[in-house]
């Protein structure tokens, strides 16, 4: 089925037709959610909220933009909701940064992809960055998303975008690289 | 002096590739099952109480009619017939709540089907 179909379906009432397009953006909101709350134990409430919001808001989706670019946005806000309900907004986790330092990986540019402490220590390095930062390397490398569809997100101007995405990649290059020197 | 691992290519290649991975942000199998069921209990509470309140809108709105026509037709039949009421509350009860029971039973069912 279409998924402007499954759309029709949801507003028709259809809770089934809901359930197959939770499990079809689960990912996208777990990844956005995950990145942006970053407190596992909240991760699943968030999402939940998320959808909830998505069920109770669909008769406003008129199909100018991709679905999951909606719902990318409703789960963008839900987030910062969140967050300003815990007043959290402009923390950046300190504490990890410190733990990056800590961590070890192999120098071989081959061995890095393929370790899976690399993988751990880029999570930590990407959950250390601030929050717009996160945000638009999240929905530009893992969800694919364009410079307009992160506009339409986020709210952000697309020059924004791309300045925040040149330096969330700085940030990360020189922080990897740094973990690999001291190994070495 | 160069004091990264790869060139500049290669490590953005890499860094690409390594964003591109899975973070591994899970949520339980059961996680739409759930949700579908929260929403559906939600859905049905709404229902309910959008069912009460609309019996209870049509019990106050019958009753205030009926009132408002008996005083307006003939003041002392009014009076009398509020002291009749008040008098015999117990069957006043027991046909109010069967109306209450005819409202929820019958009336609002077909209007359900009719939507």
């Amino acid at each position: 089925m279409q998924e402007s179909n499954l759309v029709d379906q949801v507003k028709k009432g259809n809770t089934n037709a809901f359930r197959f397009i939770v499990a079809t953006h689960q990912k996208l909101v777990v990844h956005i959610v995950g990145r942006i709350v970053l407190d596992h134990d909240e991760i699943q409430d968030v999402c939940q909220e998320v959808f909830i919001k998505v069920y109770q808001q669909i008769n406003e989706f008129r199909g100018e933009s991709r679905f999951s670019t909606w719902i990318a946005s409703i789960a963008y806000h839900q987030c910062l909701n969140h967050l300003r309900k815990k007043r959290r907004l402009n923390e950046i986790a300190y504490e990890e940064e410190a733990t990056i330092d800590n961590l070890t990986t192999d120098t071989s540019t081959e061995q890095i992809v393929e370790n899976n402490e690399t993988k751990r220590l880029l999570k930590l390095v990407v959950e250390s960055l601030p929050l717009a930062y996160r945000t638009v390397i999240t929905l530009f490398y893992l969800e694919e998303f364009s410079y307009a569809e992160i506009e339409q997100i986020t709210g952000m101007p697309e020059g924004t975008v791309k300045s925040n995405l040149f330096r969330a990649r700085a940030i990360l290059k020189e922080k990897l690289m740094n973990t690999s020197l001291n190994k070495r | 002096m160069d004091t990264k691992p790869g060139t500049n290519f290669e490590n953005d290649r890499l860094l690409d590739k390594l964003l591109m991975e899975d973070p591994g942000y899970l949520l339980p199998e059961d996680f739409a099952d759930h949700l579908v069921k929260k929403i559906r209990i939600q859905l049905s509470f709404k229902q309910y109480i959008t069912e009460f309140l609309t019996i209870l809108g049509a019990v106050i709105g019958i009753i205030v009619a009926f009132g408002g026509t008996c005083y307006f037709i003939n003041e002392e039949n009014f009076i009398e017939i509020k002291s009749i009421l008040f008098n015999n509350y117990t069957l006043v009860i027991a046909m109010f709540v069967l109306f209450i029971f005819f409202m929820d039973r019958v009336l609002l069912k077909m209007l359900n089907q009719l939507k």
